[in-house]
């Protein structure tokens, strides 16, 4: 595994990933629950792919498993170059610090009766950081890098406050200098107010350290912000994906409008009429062979039923919606120009 | 001071923008509400200092402000549920003109839940987990009602199918548990709307929800309490939800009002700085980059001697430093700033 070889080729390509949950109900019956179906997608050096989607969408599963958190049901990861999910956890260990994860929850990620510094101290030694001084001058390094002063990292998680707990996280995922970050709604945890601080400080780290990112949120503010690419997640499908502009300004699938309308963002201008979601996710629609949407879309009619597949409306845009790609104008869309 | 801000907004009080124009006596008259944490008077917290709050009938309000801002203690004070500690150092709530501050706890239990409802951002905080969703809203309308066992548990299932639930009459005697989240704040709606009160408190209710289901609780709370000419009090972070649901808007900043006026006005114009760096945060997302305010919510300990945001605000100058601005009129509305 080394970096040269690989560096015009993406970070991370994921391949018709598929992620089961097994449980048991009362009569001790396996229940399988799909919660990823067959997702697919590259991120590139410098750039970020955000999954959108309802909580329950399987989202952040995703990202779980490609970090080899949990386990894959079927499907491949290809980190830097190598296929990475069949690999035993002791011979993946040297390249696990390459993919670090920033949580949605500062305080999980610090050991709240520890200093700052000594739970810092740990990541710098999967660098092969071995003297005090040596990890005393990485921790000062990455604690300035993420906008604050080194002595901040004598105190305790208890001690600072959301804004800069979340800073020291991602100084936290910085040391041991990672080729990819998963955020996992990095700022939801934050105030409004400090929200940009954190989206602002994480694209100037991307940009100096030429990162990829997989983010995941709620917020479709921050995403338009950080995205190059997105995906919109829906039941452990995605069922749109295309580039940042493409999937806010010329959204197709009704799932992706329903969702930018609730959002009431101001922008980008909203192309076509407005789209209402009724209802709420549900696992059961999860077993259906056709479009899990169609007891919540306006739009839904028999033929919805049938298996809906990911097709191309334009050049790297794709969704999954029949009626988005074949009568637009009846569902409400612009018709292409 | 300006005549033209409105969008036909204009307020015809002259003295005062802020009162309310609909009704004699507003449903909610919070005026000069300060609160304290902790007993020795130098270490003493203050979360909030001179909130002044009306409700009018039938109007809805928002609160908004981040976390630390004091508005769900706000709530907490009309409710008379401060939490250990908090103590009312000065001021005045009235609820339809009665003064709630020093009321007998037994007078107080009679207005919650007749009077004023409260409906959680975690619905099941409202909902006891051990009893069937119907048969407790049955039980508070039998309480604070004259209805018997059977009207009554009529009444809580006409309810929920109000609400939107369907198959009602089955689903009344589910638990909450078997609920999802969005059907489960519907409940919690049904049982905040039981007897028929004058206010309902909405303390973020859905801030646990995704967008979709925020919008549609949203909606039918609006409906609902329109439907029943009760007044709503929204308590929010998120000034958008404010700006689709609420006729008037109270931004709050470290335990202080910034600004009151409609919202039209409040999140067109904005006249305290607080207030527009906020909309700022929601709305402008550049290429690449987010309005950012810098520095940090304030941690309060005594009384403020200074604007709360001065710090953080573009616009701070010496004379921002010398007292706690007042709520003053401007235009259609109050603002909390000495540069307005």
């Amino acid at each position: 595994m080394n970096a040269e070889t690989t560096v015009a080729g993406p970070v991370v390509e994921v391949r018709e990933l598929v992620k089961d949950y097994v449980t048991r109900d009362a009569r001790l019956r396996q229940r399988i629950s799909r919660a990823v179906d067959g997702v697919s997608f590259r991120i590139h050096a410098g750039e970020t792919f955000a999954i959108v989607g309802e909580s329950g969408s399987g989202k952040t599963t995703v990202g779980r498993v490609l970090l080899k958190l949990t386990s894959a049901t079927d499907g491949t990861v290809v980190f830097r170059g190598d296929e990475i999910l069949d690999i035993k956890e002791r011979h993946f260990r040297p390249e696990r610090r390459h993919m670090q994860m920033v949580f949605q929850d500062p305080l999980a990620a610090f050991d709240p009766q520890a200093t700052i510094r000594s739970s810092l101290r740990e990541f710098t030694r999967l660098r092969g950081i071995r003297t005090r001084a040596e990890e005393n001058e990485a921790i000062a390094e990455a604690v300035q890098s993420v906008g604050l002063e080194p002595e901040i990292a004598d105190r305790r998680p208890s001690q600072v406050s959301g804004g800069q707990l979340q800073r020291l996280s991602i100084a936290r995922s910085l040391l041991p200098e990672p080729h990819l970050l998963f955020l996992d709604e990095p700022t939801s945890s934050l105030d409004v107010s400090i929200r940009g601080q954190i989206v602002n400080l994480l694209l100037d780290l991307q940009e100096q350290n030429d990162l990829a990112f997989l983010l995941v949120a709620h917020d479709l503010r921050v995403v338009y912000a950080m995205a190059h690419q997105v995906a919109v997640m829906y039941l452990g499908q995605f069922v749109e994906v295309g580039s940042r502009d493409q999937v806010y300004a010329n959204a197709r699938h009704p799932y992706t409008r329903g969702l930018l309308d609730a959002a009431e963002l101001d922008e980008p201008p909203r192309r076509g009429e407005p789209v209402r979601l009724v209802g709420e996710i549900s696992e059961e629609a999860a077993k259906k062979p056709g479009c899990r949407l169609t007891l919540r879309c306006p739009f839904a009619v028999d033929r919805c039923e049938e298996p809906q597949p990911l097709r191309e409306t334009e050049a790297g845009h794709l969704v999954r919606c029949w009626r988005a790609i074949e009568q637009p104008v009846e569902i409400g869309l612009p018709s292409d120009d | 001071m300006s005549a033209t801000d409105g969008n036909g907004m204009t307020a015809p009080h002259a003295v005062d923008p802020a009162a309310p124009d609909r009704g004699e006596v507003p449903v909610l008259d919070v005026s000069d509400l300060t609160v304290g944490f902790g007993s020795s008077a130098k270490r003493r917290s203050i979360p909030l200092q001179g909130i002044r709050l009306q409700v009018a009938t039938g109007e809805r309000m928002a609160l908004v402000g981040e976390s630390g801002s004091g508005k769900s203690l706000t709530a907490a004070a009309v409710l008379g549920l401060l939490p250990d500690g908090a103590e009312i150092i000065r001021g005045s709530i009235r609820l339809d003109g009665e003064e709630l501050i020093d009321a007998p706890e037994r007078r107080l239990r009679e207005l919650r839940g007749g009077r004023m409802a409260i409906m959680f951002q975690n619905p099941r905080a409202s909902l006891n987990p051990v009893l069937t969703v119907g048969g407790q809203i049955a039980e508070v309308i039998r309480v604070h009602g004259d209805a018997g066992r059977k009207e009554s548990w009529t009444q809580a299932v006409d309810l929920l199918a109000e609400m939107g639930i369907p198959d009602a009459g089955r689903r009344a005697k589910d638990y909450v548990h078997q609920y999802s989240g969005g059907m489960a704040q519907r409940a919690a709606l049904a049982m905040a709307l039981s007897c028929r009160p004058d206010l309902l408190i909405a303390d973020e209710p859905t801030t646990g929800l995704d967008a979709t289901l925020q919008q549609q609780v949203l909606e039918l709370v609006v409906e609902q309490v329109a439907s029943r000419d009760a007044s709503l009090l929204l308590i929010t972070h998120d000034i958008a939800v404010a700006r689709a649901h609420c006729e008037r808007t109270t931004v709050m900043y470290a335990g202080r009002v910034m600004e009151v006026g409609p919202t039209s006005s409040v999140t067109e114009s904005p006249k305290n700085p607080y207030t527009s760096a906020l909309l700022k945060a929601f709305v402008t997302v550049d290429q690449r980059r987010m309005y950012a305010i810098s520095g940090v919510v304030p941690t309060l300990v005594g009384e403020l001697g200074e604007c709360a945001f001065a710090d953080r605000c573009p616009l701070a100058g010496p004379e921002c430093r010398e007292d706690v601005p007042a709520l003053r009129p401007v235009g259609d509305r109050q603002v909390a700033c000495v540069k307005a």
